[in-house]
Parts: C-alpha cells; sequence; structure tokens
C-alpha cells in the first residue's frame, strides 16, 4: 500500500489486530480492575465516567489510528475526525448531567498532592523538554484566558458554553477585519471587499514596536474587537439565553443553543473569510533569547504579557469590586443571590460583557500565536473545558491553574514518542479524567 | 403583651399558594406587629417554608395579599422587598460559601451602599464569633456560625421585619439557644420577627405570639404563653 505521507512503518497483521481487539479490552478491563480497586460505591460516578471514556473513547481512537496507518492518508486528521464525535458524545451524554453530582461527591483526596505531582510534572519539563515547557505556558496562558470566561458564565448561568471557542475564533477574525478592512475575503469569483476606513490607516500603526511583528494598530483592533464581541454576547443573550431563562428551560436547553450558535459563528468566519489560515501581519516573527537556554518568539513575550494584564485586571474585578463579588455570589448560590437583592439580569449582562472581552482577548491572542483559522475555535473546545472542569467549574482562579496544567501537559506530552502531535487534544482530556477520578470537584472547587 | 397593639409591620391575609398545578396554602393568614417576634409552628409539611416564600415573592401568591408598612407588596420580587424592609433567611444554603464572611455580609447590602461601615460593626458586634474570621470563608464556618452570618447577612439591610426558616435545625442544643438569644437581642432592638420552627417549645418560649399551622391552614393562634399550655398543641407538637 503506497503511502502519500512517506515512509510510515508497515505493521504486521498481528500487531493491528492487537490494536484493534487488544487495546480496547485492555481498556475494559482495566476499567473493571479500576472499579473494583477504587471501589464502586466510593468513586461511583467518577469511575462511571472513566468506563464511559475508555469504551467510548480509545476504541475509536484506535481504529482512526488502525486506519491511518491502513491507508497512509493524513494521520492527525484521521484520528482527529474520528475521535471528536465519541469526546462530545461522551462529554455530553455523561459528563454534563454529572457534573454537579461530582462536585458535590465528597473526596479526601490530598490536593496538595496532586499540586505536588503538577510542580514535579513541571519540574521534569523544565529540565528535559523546556522548549515545549515554553509553548505549553503560552498556550496554557491562552486557555487560560479562555477557560476563565467559560468557568465565570458557568458559575452565573450553570451551563456549559459550547460556543466558547468559535467566539474567540470570531472575535479573532473581527481583530482581523478591523485591523486591515477585509469584508470578504479572496474566493474564486469575487472581488475582495474593503471597509472604508480601518486600523491600520492609522498613523504608523502598522509599524513593528520592539521584536513584535505587528504594530499598535493590532493591540487596538484587539481591544475595539472585546468591546465588540461583549456587546455581541450581551445581544445574544438577550436574543437567546434570556428567552430560555424567561421559560425556565432545562440546562441542556441552553448547552444546545449554545452549540447552534457555535456553529453560526464558525459558518459566519467561513462565509466571509473562507477556510483559508491567515495571519495579522506579514511581519517577520523574531525568535529572542533568555537566560537559561530558552528561547521564544517576541510574539509570544507579548502573549503572556497580555494573558499577566488581563488577568490582574480580571482578579481586581472578581475579588476587590461589588459587580465582582455580586457574580460569584451568583455563582455560589443563585437563589441566595437573589434573596440579597441583587439584580440577577444585571449581573447576568455583566457577565457576558466580561466574558467577552476574555473570549476576544484570547481569540486574537491565540491567532497570534497559530494563526486565524474557522477550525481552531472548535479543536480548542476541549483543551478550555478540561481546563475550567480541571481547576473545579464556577471557580476563576481554578481555571487560570487549569489552563495552564492543559496547556503544559498538551504541549510536553506529545514530545514524547510514543505520542503523535495528533493526540494533543487527547492530553487534555487525559488530564480532566486523571483529575476527576482522584478529585471530583476539580482542584479549587468548593465541597458543598 | 399589652391590649393595644401597635400597628401591623407585616401582614400576610388568605395566602394560597403551592407548587404545579397543587395549592400548598389553602388561605393561611399571619401578622408581626411592630417590634413583635411571632412563632409558626407545626408540624412537617404542613407549608411553614412555602408560606414564607410566598411571602417574600419566591413563590406566586395565587390569592391573598401581603403587605409591609400599610403597602401592597404582594408577589414583589425580592430586590424590591428587601430595599421596603424585609429580609429572609432560608433554612439551607443560606450563605455563599466560596465567598468570604465579610463578602457575605456585603452581599447582604447589595442593593444599598451608604452605612455600610456602621451596619457591619453591628453585625460583628451582634456575632462576635465572625468578628475575627471575617476573611474566611464561608464555607468553613461551623453549622451555628453559618446560622449567625445568615442572620447577620439579612440584618445588613436593617429590616423591619426579619423571616426565619427554621434558624436552630441542626444544631447542638448549646447552639440553639445561642441563636435565640441573638435573634432575641435582635428583636428588642426593634426588628420584628416572625419565625419558623419545629422546635415548638424553644420557639413558643421566645416568642410573643404563635400560629400553629397544619395541613396549609390557619389551626390555632395567640400568645405564646396560651400555646405553650394548650392541650393539643401540647399533645401534638411538644410531646407532651
Ligand atoms: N419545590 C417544591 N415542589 C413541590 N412541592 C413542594 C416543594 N417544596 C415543598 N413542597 C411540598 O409542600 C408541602 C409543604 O412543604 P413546606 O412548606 O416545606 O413544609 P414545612 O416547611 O412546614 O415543613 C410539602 O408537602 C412538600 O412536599
Ligand atoms: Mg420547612
Amino acid at each position: 500500500m503506497a503511502s502519500p505521507v512517506g515512509d510510515l512503518p508497515q505493521l504486521s497483521i498481528w500487531v493491528e489486530v492487537g490494536l484493534l481487539v487488544g487495546v480496547p479490552l485492555y481498556a475494559a478491563v482495566f476499567a473493571a480492575l479500576f472499579q473494583s480497586l477504587v471501589g464502586y460505591n466510593r468513586l461511583r460516578s467518577s469511575s462511571d465516567i472513566f468506563t464511559a471514556v475508555t469504551l467510548w473513547l480509545l476504541v475509536p481512537l484506535h481504529i482512526g489510528g488502525w486506519l491511518a496507518y491502513q491507508y497512509g492518508g493524513s494521520l492527525e486528521a484521521l484520528l482527529l475526525l474520528t475521535i471528536w464525535p465519541y469526546v462530545w458524545l461522551t462529554a455530553v451524554v455523561y459528563g454534563l448531567p454529572r457534573i454537579e453530582q461530582l462536585r458535590s461527591h465528597d473526596d479526601n483526596i490530598n490536593f496538595g498532592g496532586i499540586i505536588a505531582n503538577i510542580v514535579v510534572f513541571v519540574f521534569a519539563a523544565a529540565i528535559w523538554e523546556h522548549d515545549a515547557l515554553t509553548v505549553g505556558i503560552v498556550l496554557g496562558a491562552i486557555i487560560a484566558l479562555g477557560a476563565v470566561g467559560l468557568t465565570l458564565i458557568f458559575g452565573v448561568l450553570k451551563f456549559a458554553h459550547f460556543a466558547h471557542g468559535d467566539s474567540m475564533m470570531l472575535s479573532a477574525f473581527v481583530a482581523w477585519l478591523l485591523l486591515n478592512g477585509i469584508i470578504v475575503g479572496e474566493r474564486a469569483g469575487s472581488e475582495t471587499t474593503l471597509l472604508p476606513v480601518n486600523v491600520n490607516d492609522l498613523p504608523g500603526a502598522e509599524s513593528a514596536i520592539w521584536d513584535f511583528s505587528f504594530g499598535y494598530g493590532l493591540i487596538v483592533a484587539m481591544l475595539l474587537a472585546a468591546v465588540l464581541t461583549a456587546g455581541l454576547m450581551v445581544g445574544i443573550d438577550r436574543m437567546v439565553y434570556r428567552r430560555l431563562r424567561k421559560r425556565k428551560s432545562d440546562i441542556v436547553i441552553f448547552a444546545i443553543a449554545s452549540l447552534g450558535l457555535a456553529f453560526v459563528m464558525r459558518s459566519v468566519i467561513l462565509i466571509f473569510w473562507g477556510p483559508t489560515p491567515r495571519l495579522y501581519t506579514p511581519g517577520i516573527r523574531n525568535r529572542i533569547d533568555l537566560p537559561f537556554d530558552v528561547s521564544l518568539l517576541a510574539d509570544q513575550v507579548f502573549i503572556l504579557a497580555a494573558a499577566f494584564v488581563v488577568t490582574a485586571v480580571v482578579y481586581v474585578l472578581l475579588f476587590r469590586t461589588k459587580l465582582g463579588k455580586a457574580m460569584r455570589a451568583m455563582a455560589d448560590n443563585p437563589d441566595l443571590a437573589r434573596i440579597s437583592g441583587i439584580d440577577t439580569d444585571r449581573i447576568i449582562t455583566w457577565t457576558w460583557a466580561v466574558s467577552g472581552c476574555l473570549i476576544a482577548i484570547a481569540g486574537v491572542l491565540l491567532a497570534l500565536q497559530a494563526h486565524l483559522d474557522s477550525e481552531l475555535g472548535f479543536t480548542l473546545l476541549l483543551p478550555l473545558f478540561a481546563a475550567a472542569i480541571v481547576g473545579g467549574l464556577g471557580n476563576p482562579l481554578g481555571a487560570l491553574v487549569g489552563g495552564f496544567v492543559v496547556g503544559i501537559t498538551q504541549e510536553v506530552a506529545v514530545t514524547f514518542d510514543f505520542l503523535s502531535p495528533g493526540y494533543k487534544f487527547s492530553v487534555a482530556f487525559a488530564v480532566l479524567i486523571l483529575i476527576l477520578v482522584v478529585r471530583p470537584r476539580g482542584l479549587f472547587g468548593e465541597r458543598s | 403583651m399589652t391590649d393595644a397593639k401597635p400597628a401591623p409591620v407585616l401582614e400576610a391575609k388568605d395566602i394560597v399558594a403551592g407548587y404545579g398545578e397543587v395549592d400548598i396554602l389553602h388561605g393561611v393568614s399571619v401578622t408581626v406587629h411592630g417590634g413583635e417576634m411571632v412563632a409558626i409552628i407545626g408540624p412537617n409539611g404542613a407549608g411553614k417554608s412555602t408560606l414564607l416564600r410566598a411571602i417574600f415573592g419566591l413563590l406566586n401568591a395565587r390569592r391573598g395579599q401581603v403587605s409591609l408598612k400599610g403597602q401592597d407588596i404582594t408577589n414583589r420580587a425580592p430586590d424590591e422587598l428587601v430595599l421596603r424592609g424585609l429580609s429572609y433567611v432560608p433554612q439551607v444554603d443560606n450563605v455563599f460559601p466560596s465567598l468570604t464572611i465579610l463578602e457575605n455580609l456585603e452581599m447582604g447590602a447589595f442593593v444599598r451602599e451608604t452605612g455600610l461601615a456602621e451596619r457591619l460593626d453591628r453585625v460583628f458586634s451582634l456575632f462576635p464569633d465572625l468578628t475575627d474570621r471575617r476573611g474566611e470563608k464561608a464555607g468553613r464556618l461551623s453549622g451555628g456560625q453559618r446560622q449567625m452570618l445568615a442572620l447577620g447577612r439579612a440584618l445588613m439591610l436593617d429590616p423591619d421585619v426579619l423571616l426565619l426558616d427554621e434558624p436552630s435545625a441542626s444544631l447542638s442544643p448549646k447552639m440553639v439557644d445561642m441563636i435565640f438569644d441573638r435573634i432575641n437581642v435582635i428583636n428588642a432592638e426593634g426588628t420584628g420577627v416572625l419565625l419558623v420552627e419545629q422546635n415548638a417549645r424553644e420557639a413558643l418560649s421566645v416568642c410573643h405570639r404563635g400560629y400553629v399551622l397544619a395541613t396549609g391552614e390557619n389551626r390555632l393562634e395567640g400568645a405564646a404563653k396560651s400555646l405553650l399550655d394548650n392541650e393539643e398543641v401540647g399533645k401534638l407538637y411538644l410531646g407532651a
């Protein structure tokens, strides 16, 4: 069988059979063993998830891997294609209804133990894989920003916002539109249409600052996009979610509605700007060297700095202002918030506005780190959810830590020889499952 | 209590309310006069909590009228009620666990910014236990301290009437005495109290008047002392 991607190893029939039958079998046996070891009662809901995931995820994962080798097609693409539906099915069918249950699940696993493991892992990565660690930290910062918004929305509105990743990418494209003024991207039979004015028209907006690949125009466009996205999110809430609230719809309906909006947003990107990946600027991406043999792109320094500033602002907002405290209060106990006289509708509006800003900034930073790509947002959804859940759903500080845990683990894990980069997002999932098993309420989740 | 009572501050008349299609309350009336402390006792499932929820606008009153200081407040939203001088402490989940004690109290005063410091001082002097722990998360508090914080949160707007749903539930006897003592102090400072209790003997011994509720209807009412001595009440609720 000729392989278009070059010299993939040809596997013997027995290895293939082993992969197809052996691995799922192993997974099932392992799941059963795990349950009997840990005690079915003590960790029932998490081992349910564990079983579900091993059966639902690993099986297609390996069939996908087998097919990929068989046909020599694009390994990553095929893997992702095969895994995604099952990941989602598992997450939705098994995960969501149980999140509350998981959070209330009592556990006595040492929090310090997990933190110690994370520290050791990061430390080891710093020694052996510090390039991957650097990228992981940058990616972690982006995931963290997104996850903080996600966890805020979950906390205040109690539903899983599936449009989070696509909103991020849509705002990234909005920033791109503001920057370059390109309304309709190049495609067969249509001309590129331009906005009458754009940010790059500002004097000196395009001339690169320091070693960055961009000028101050991108920062302006990012901030404008933040405002627009905040408005968009509030608008969507008025048009969609508030109506559902009025009807007292089940949270599953909210989640499905957001999934629908995710598709809408991705389609909007495709309609206007097409599937071609893009960059904000054609500028050179300078690499800079730091002490301890660390080197990273100048743009990544910007990403880290921006994420730091935004995090600080969000921290002050949540912990030092009345509005932020009311958001946290609502996340804790919406009924009591209402009883205390807190105007819950106003808090919800502000939650969307704040999350919208976070979405836009995270989106622009993501596009800066990778590129503008209609598919990227949805792909990022799993790491986002993993980060939010790992940190303890509804807890912003947890989401922040979770973002870094997921980002770093992803990047470092795929440097191991046995993991292809296509498994990156399965790593996020694995981290999620692992932490849910040992600490169902997440790192910083409150015991209820 | 003399016969010339002060005007009623809270009056619920002929309340009908329930969940879904089912009516739980079939025309219940209670009155709290200025500075009065009133107990509502009755068996489990009598509709005591439902009555408080209907008064506080958390549950739609299908019939009847609630008035506060002479003004109609039937089915008004809680954010309006707290501004008008009514506060409610639910039986469970009555603090924000991941917020600090101080933040919990601040949330109690959400609708009014001015005079926050004085009102905080008052709550901390009522509950000195909370003072040293003001930076700690409410989720860490013991049951009794939680109940104190819940009371404190409700006091943050200086209400005219406090609705309390079983503040003594699942507390140790010592804590029960402590909580009732504090409620007494709050009442002595002029706040009207409508207290729902299973713990009938304890409640009637601290309150001025009492109502006995059963299957969503007023069964008995009168001065707390006379209810304590009442044979039927004794048999049914005091285990005498
Ligand atoms: N959310 C609810 N939905 C349906 N029925 C309820 C609900 N809450 C209480 N009930 C019913 O209303 C009745 C009165 O309950 P409740 O007011 O809590 O009684 P009490 O506080 O006197 O023990 C009970 O029969 C109870 O089952
Ligand atoms: Mg009750």
